[in-house]
């Protein structure tokens, strides 16, 4: 019978255990100093894995849809239209005005803007962890660190952190630990921090008003919409009130997004 | 089930966590597929997809923003918790004695 006793086992660590460190050290070292370089590359690999994967969740959606009751569909049918037809009204006002906003600028001798990068999301929340966004969209297609990235027209969402060959990652303002001056109805300044999961908070003293609905704007010469208040709560005693916001939209449906250029919002 | 089988099975699940953690828009079976690769397989496929994920996902927010690579750290931590557990289970079982 053969013992080998534990006081030999545990002696000293083996070689197997000091490459592995080793390596460990050398690959924490090169992702750390190359991070972009290293991730633009597994990107251009994963890219088309994931538009792919998308496509195939538009047909599935299509195939399953022929699966709903006749009632429900005609239900649904009649619900959209109606939805609709409101978004219709809203949208020629808001087109009008548009326009009138960008005449005004060109006659006061302001650049016109410049036309957005459409991209498609290729990772939202909760495929990533954080609340951010990979969109299909780099270097490549124009797109640089700091752009504003918008789910349409004026309702920014976030803004571009890294840039890749093809793709771009966003970081949401409603990312933790994110802060964003703001302009409460468009005057009155606010600082808002990012909770995570499309959630917004700021603090404002007690006698200003604010009420559910109102809309939170990104200063700039452009009206640009980034969060809606969704509770205000006020407690005895204290000199602020909290003020709990969320994005105009849910990141976790998001599908395709704007992305405007820097120099655009800071005219 | 033989061995080879077993783990053929086994870093099927694993891959299967993986890429699912990229397909199915559900990070934690990213997590899991990392965590399964560090108890199961080699340490080397568990350190190299927590940095691969790493890399893909972009560099944390929040709190984990100090951490930077935490899929990277969490395979780490699992490899070591391995470590740890096999060595208090040799230690425990006596299987020392050949």
């Amino acid at each position: 019978m053969t013992t080998i006793s534990n006081s030999r086992r545990k002696k000293r660590p083996t070689l197997r255990s000091i490459l592995f460190l080793g390596l460990v050290i050398i690959s924490a070292g090169a992702a750390f100093f190359w991070r972009d370089a290293l991730a633009s590359v597994l990107w251009r690999a994963a890219a088309p894995l994931m538009s792919a994967r998308e496509q195939g969740a538009d047909a599935a959606g299509v195939f399953f849809s022929q699966f709903g009751s006749n009632a429900e569909l005609a239900a649904e049918n009649m619900r959209l239209k109606a939805e609709l037809a409101s978004a219709s009204i809203l949208l020629m006002d808001r087109e009008i005005l548009r326009a009138e906003n960008a005449d005004l600028k060109l006659r006061l001798g302001r650049v016109g803007e410049t036309p957005p990068v459409l991209a498609a999301v290729l990772l939202r929340p909760p495929g990533v962890p954080y609340d951010t966004l990979v969109i299909d969209a780099g270097k490549a297609e124009g797109i640089g660190e700091g752009d504003l990235v918008a789910a349409g027209g004026s309702v920014y969402v976030g803004r571009v952190a890294g840039v890749y060959a093809h793709s771009s990652r966003v970081v949401l303002f409603s990312s933790p630990e994110q802060t964003h001056e703001v302009l409460l109805r468009g005057t009155i300044p606010l600082t808002l921090k990012g909770q995570g999961g499309g959630s917004i908070t700021g603090e404002l003293p007690v006698g200003t008003e604010v009420a559910i609905g109102d809309t939170v704007l990104l200063p700039g010469i452009a009206p640009q919409f980034a969060a809606k208040v969704t509770s205000v709560v006020r407690r005895e005693g204290e000199s602020f009130q909290s003020v709990y916001l969320t994005l105009p939209v849910n990141p976790f449906e998001l599908r395709f997004v704007e992305v405007h250029k820097k120099f655009d919002v800071t005219q | 089930m033989s061995l080879n089988k077993y783990t053929f099975a086994i870093h099927a699940l694993i891959f299967l966590c993986m890429l699912l953690g990229l397909l199915v828009p559900f990070w934690p079976l990213a997590a899991v597929g990392v965590a399964l690769a560090a108890f199961y397989s080699g340490m080397y496929l568990a350190a190299g997809a927590g940095l691969a994920f790493d890399l893909l996902y972009g560099p944390p927010t929040g709190f984990l923003a100090e951490i930077h690579f935490p899929f990277f750290a969490f395979a780490l931590v699992c490899c070591l918790l391995r470590v740890g557990a096999l060595r208090y289970i040799l230690e425990r079982g006596d299987i020392g004695r050949v």
